[in-house]
């Protein structure tokens, strides 16, 4: 990746974890892998939820701009767990958006415990090839 | 002049509870080996034993499962996404490339009926086990 756009996404400091993620996540939420990309259209979080129900996965953009992410793992499994690495619970994460981000655009999909979220830039900040006349 | 004596580790150990919150609530991800992917959970129920593995954007492609010799191994790879060139990944905590997982199973399994199912980026695989690891009423003689 050239440099050059590295540059660029400094300046603009796109997308952060919100500082309030771990003072307001509940007790014992989980903080499920979160990938992000930077398109030249949008950014994508590709957030991973195994076994979750599309119903008990809670999105939403709140007015400080702050993407929330909330789930709710409860998916049982019969018998005794004999050896165990995950458990169930709740999920939290949080990110601060810039003002680069339509907000009534975002789309989210589940789709092989893996959800994925769009979040478009908005028209007038998405690069834009310009002819610069010289007098 | 009052003295209270305190207990100088006192702080330290505050600390240190807070230190193993933080870790207990990341101990989905880590292990004391490290990060760790897929995360297995395993039920013994009365007929089989079931694994349960998170396979998150793992495709059923995939995804390899073999046993043999009371080995159980779950391997695969979980592929990056495709994405236009410009693109730029701003965050990386997933996981990508290969992995595998191997468990040993301590007693004898029915591999002729071993079954597997992903759905929603779980994995459940049941061994279901041989007549002689079952468990047995013993009827008792009067």
């Amino acid at each position: 990746m050239s440099n050059c756009n590295v540059l660029q996404l400094n300046e603009k400091e796109p997308v952060l974890q919100a500082t309030a993620e771990e003072l307001v996540s509940p007790q014992n939420a989980y903080r499920p892998d979160v990938d992000i990309y930077y398109l030249p259209e949008e950014y994508l979080f590709q957030v991973d939820l195994p076994g979750i129900k599309e119903e008990d996965i809670q999105l939403e953009i709140d007015e400080k701009n702050t993407l929330i992410l909330k789930a709710r793992n409860t998916q049982e499994f019969s018998g005794e767990a004999v050896f165990k690495q995950t458990s169930m619970g709740n999920y939290y994460r949080a990110f601060s958006l810039n003002d680069e981000v339509d907000r009534q655009a975002v789309k989210a999909q589940y789709q092989n415990g893996v959800l994925e979220i769009h979040l478009p830039k908005r028209q007038e900040v998405q690069p834009k090839r310009v002819e610069i006349k010289i007098n | 002049m009052f003295f209270t004596v305190s207990n100088p580790f006192e702080e330290i150990n505050a600390m240190r509870r807070e230190m193993e919150d933080i870790f207990k609530r990341s101990q989905r991800v880590f292990t004391h080996q490290g990060r760790n992917f897929p995360l297995i959970n395993i039920y013994n129920q009365p007929e089989e034993i079931r694994v349960v593995a998170e396979v998150p954007g793992v495709a059923k492609e995939d995804l390899q499962i073999s046993f043999s010799h009371g080995e159980l191994k779950i391997s695969g790879q979980r592929q990056s996404p495709n994405l236009p060139e410009k693109s730029l990944q701003i965050r990386a905590e997933r996981q990508t490339g290969s992995f595998e997982k191997n468990l040993r199973i301590p007693f004898e399994v029915n591999a002729d009926k071993l079954h597997a199912e992903l759905h929603n980026g779980i994995l459940q695989i049941g061994l279901p086990k041989a007549e002689s690891a079952r468990a047995r009423q013993i009827v008792i003689n009067a």
